[in-house]
């Protein structure tokens, strides 16, 4: 069963996402770093949170935690290697 | 493995966090503030996540989700303070590189209104009136201090922004007034900035203190006036310098003239002094030959006297034979007559030699008298006797009124010349004729030979002194030039030509003064 607040969770992450490509779009360079990565897995891994519900649970449950460790490792390679603006 | 995956994600996040806070401990920074919550939210939410696998707190599905909720936003919002502060570092540092060459232009710059109201300007318009601008904000740009000080430049001004305001870019050359109230010249424009719309927001006044320019500009405008000033000054001077090197050209010229004329003149007197040299040389010659001649003349009298004494004798010698062979040797007439005739005759002989040589060897060189040609050519044919007797015929037509008045001696040299000259051109045998003729006007002899003739290319060389044609000891080449002399002293001609088919041909002909012509 989907759970509200993962459905709010999708709903807010569609909305930032939008606006999160707006923002982009001025900036290709955003596109490219591994921050970008470490957002699009955390979408990626709330979309499989929801969907666990409905099919395949533990394989998705699997992927979702998957995409979680990538978003995680994408965010500290990011900072580590300085590659936004505001962290240099 | 899903608890190892959230373990080894929270490891990667709380690395994540713990780089963030060191970095935001050495740089403060809100954006980083935001991504530390961020990133500090998804490390919590791992964390959870893990107790809850663990079964150590069963019970988080609420604030793992409330976290993710939150996460996402702040992430983002960590993005968008980063951009905007990206943004903003942006324009602060053109604003900065606007603002450094705006102030620290030496131009004047501003900005106005579309009506013309002062909004801003920049340092250098400041410091040109030494005061803050901030209280001209909002005037009309020709109400502030810097057009106040003219009406005129504050009208050019209305009318330039009036321009403007119709499109056009206005320049023009005005003056301010500095600090210390001394005008200063600006150049001066005024440029149109239009919005996207093409409607006139700003108007961007900029002005160039060009005084130094101008002054140095009216400093050359002053050199130049001097300079031509002075140019003319010199072409006058040059003028009159070059006036008087004319005249001093022309009067070089006239100098040089005259110095040829002068060197011309000189050469003439040096041709005419070699040619009195020359008659000096000719008159010493004729001189020497005259000195001979003297000699000659002198020794030809006293041998003519020595001869004519004992001649004498033999005269008398001979006659008192002749008269006592006549008286007692009567029968002998047949025998004495005949020698005694012969001596008569060489006697004669001797008589008429002596008679030619005293004619010959007068010394009265001035003295002239009636002299007869016909006799004076006798004469000398008889001195020139054994030059010619046996091999040449003698011609002779004579006018026996051939007299004329001059020295007999002289005239006797002269035409012994010309007979010797005849008589030498015959080698063998020959003829000569001499014909002497009277008119009214003039005495003429004429002596004509049949020898060898005279070269043409000697033709006009006979009267030269010294040049002859003869061996080395038979002329001086003196006789024929004496002789021209000799008769031109008597006004007379001498005239060579050639005789057809050989000889000679000379003519001399003397006027005739008594104009008498036995008609």
């Amino acid at each position: 069963m989907i759970q509200p607040e993962e459905l709010i969770n999708l709903i807010l992450s569609i909305v930032f996402i939008i606006y999160l490509l707006y923002l982009v779009k001025t900036q290709s360079r955003t596109l490219k770093t591994f921050w970008f990565l470490a957002i699009v897995m955390i979408f990626i891994s709330q979309i499989f949170t929801i969907l666990e519900g409905y099919f395949l649970p533990e394989l998705f449950n699997l992927i979702e935690h998957f995409s979680t460790f990538l978003a995680s490792v994408a965010i500290l390679l990011s900072v580590y290697k300085r590659e936004l603006f505001w962290t240099k | 493995m899903i608890s190892m995956l959230n373990i080894l994600s929270f490891v990667a996040l709380t690395l994540a966090v713990v780089l963030i806070t060191v970095r935001l401990f050495k740089k403060p920074n809100k954006s980083l503030i935001a991504l530390l919550f961020a990133v500090s939210l998804l490390s919590l939410s791992e964390f959870t996540n893990i107790l809850e696998h663990l079964n150590l707190a069963p019970e988080t599905d609420e604030w793992e989700d409330l976290l993710e909720i939150v996460f996402l936003p702040l992430l983002i919002l960590s993005l968008h303070i980063g951009m905007l502060e990206e943004e903003l570092n942006k324009r602060l540092i053109s604003e900065s590189k606007f603002e450094a060459i705006y102030n620290n232009a030496f131009t004047f710059i501003g900005l106005l209104d579309h009506e013309g109201r002062l909004l801003d300007a920049n340092d250098a318009s400041a410091k040109s009136l030494e005061s803050n601008v901030t209280f001209m904000l909002g005037q009309y740009f020709w109400e502030t201090p810097w057009w106040t000080h003219s009406e005129t430049e504050q009208e050019k001004l209305k009318e330039a922004i009036k321009r403007v305001q119709n499109g056009e870019v206005c320049r023009f050359q005005t003056t301010h007034l500095n600090i210390d109230g001394e005008i200063t010249h600006i150049d001066h424009s005024l440029t149109p900035v239009y919005d996207q719309s093409g409607e006139l927001i700003y108007i961007i006044p900029e002005g160039r203190n060009i005084t130094q320019l101008t002054l140095v500009l009216k400093e050359l405008e002053q050199h130049k006036t001097d300079l031509e000033k002075l140019v003319d000054e010199k072409t006058e001077e040059l003028n009159a310098a070059l006036t008087i090197s004319k005249q001093l050209n022309d009067k070089l010229y006239n100098s040089n003239q005259q110095l040829e004329q002068s060197n011309l003149e000189l050469k003439r007197q040096s041709e005419y002094l070699k040619q009195t040299l020359t008659q000096l040389q000719t008159a010493q010659h004729q001189l020497i030959e005259s000195e001979k001649m003297a000699s000659l003349g002198i020794l030809t009298a006293g041998v003519a006297h020595e001869i004519n004494n004992p001649l004498n004798f033999i005269m008398g010698g001979v006659t008192g034979i002749d008269l006592y062979a006549s008286e007692h040797l009567s029968a002998h007439d047949e025998g004495i007559k005949q020698p005694l005739q012969s001596i008569y005759s060489g006697i004669n002989r001797i008589s008429k030699i002596v008679k030619s040589l005293n004619t010959y060897s007068r010394t009265d060189n001035f003295r002239t008298t009636q002299c007869n040609i016909n006799s004076i050519i006798d004469d000398c044919l008889i001195m020139l006797q054994n030059k010619w007797k046996y091999r040449i015929e003698i011609m002779k037509q004579y006018d026996p009124e051939a007299i004329i008045e001059a020295n007999e001696g002289r005239l006797h040299q002269a035409l012994l010349n010309l007979l010797n000259n005849a008589v030498q051109a015959i080698k063998e045998i020959g003829e000569i004729e001499i014909i002497t003729t009277v008119t009214e006007t003039n005495i003429t002899t004429e002596i004509k030979d049949n020898g060898i003739g005279i070269k043409p290319e000697n033709m006009n060389k006979i009267f030269d002194p010294f040049f002859t044609t003869k061996e080395p000891n038979e002329g001086t080449g003196l006789g024929l030039s004496i002789t021209q002399k000799i008769i031109a002293d008597y006004h007379g001609t001498i005239k060579y030509s050639s005789n057809s088919p050989s000889g000679t041909i000379v003519k001399v002909v003397f006027p005739n003064f008594s104009g008498i012509k036995d008609s």
